[in-house]
């Protein structure tokens, strides 16, 4: 069986523009202690199907939801079928 | 009555707020002993607090005292350890311009710089500058300068 992942983004997805790549990723953006808790940063982060987005890599520039972020990494997730990618303003 | 340790805190900060202004933000980026987390629009920020006082007994009358100041400063960028650099600087100038500290300490001896990065929503780093404040005071009355 397949799985149909479009399901899971669509809800609660937003639009993200990557080159002429566009796809439903999924946005979080928790606020988290940095420097033994000196600073605080917000974790910037996108979800999204591994068939989307490819070639996504450090550095790249992408916007999510109409705001530009660049990739700091890229990581897949579990079975390797949804992928994660740590953003920065 | 403040102690002489705390007035040498005082014109430390004082200092580190000259730091900061002559770098175009304003005296409300220098804290003093801060703990709190510092968020997106506190930084760049210096923090100035007090880590060890270790004493040297002299006599029954008198004691010298070394002080040992943190400063550190708080900011986020691509190259953070590039752009906190003309802070470090112009903080070290003025100490290094009067060592005496209007008079309140013998010297101002520096012990060093360590950088603590973390990656964040840009670069992170937490440069701490070590500084250590030599005085004496009296040995049975902390506000009185030997």
């Amino acid at each position: 069986m397949t799985e149909d992942l479009s399901v899971f983004f669509a809800d609660l997805g937003v639009t993200a523009v990557y080159g002429t790549q566009t796809a439903k990723v999924l946005m979080d953006e928790p606020d988290e202690d940095v420097l033994s808790g000196r600073m605080i940063s917000t974790g910037y982060a996108i979800t999204y199907a591994a068939t989307d987005l490819a070639g996504l890599k450090h550095n790249d520039a992408i916007i999510v939801d109409g705001t530009d972020y660049q990739v700091v990494s890229v990581r897949k997730q579990d079975d390797g079928k949804l992928i994660r990618a740590t953003l920065q303003k | 009555m403040s102690s002489i340790r705390e007035a040498i805190l005082v014109a430390l900060e004082g200092l580190a707020t000259q730091a900061v202004i002559a770098n175009g933000k304003t005296a409300d980026h220098v804290y003093r002993s801060r703990q709190a987390a510092l968020d997106r629009g506190e930084v760049p920020a210096l923090v100035v607090e007090p880590e060890e006082e270790q004493t040297e007994f002299q006599n029954t009358l008198w004691v010298i005292r070394k002080l040992m100041v943190v400063f550190t400063v708080f900011i986020r960028a691509d190259v953070p350890d590039t752009d906190a650099d003309p802070y470090i600087t112009a903080l070290h100038a003025r100490l290094m311009a009067d060592p005496t500290l209007g008079g309140l300490a013998a010297r101002v001896i520096e012990q060093g710089t360590r950088w603590n990065f973390e990656n964040a929503d840009r670069n992170a780093l937490g440069a701490e500058l070590r500084y250590e404040i030599k005085y004496q005071t009296l040995a049975a009355d902390l506000t009185k300068a030997a």
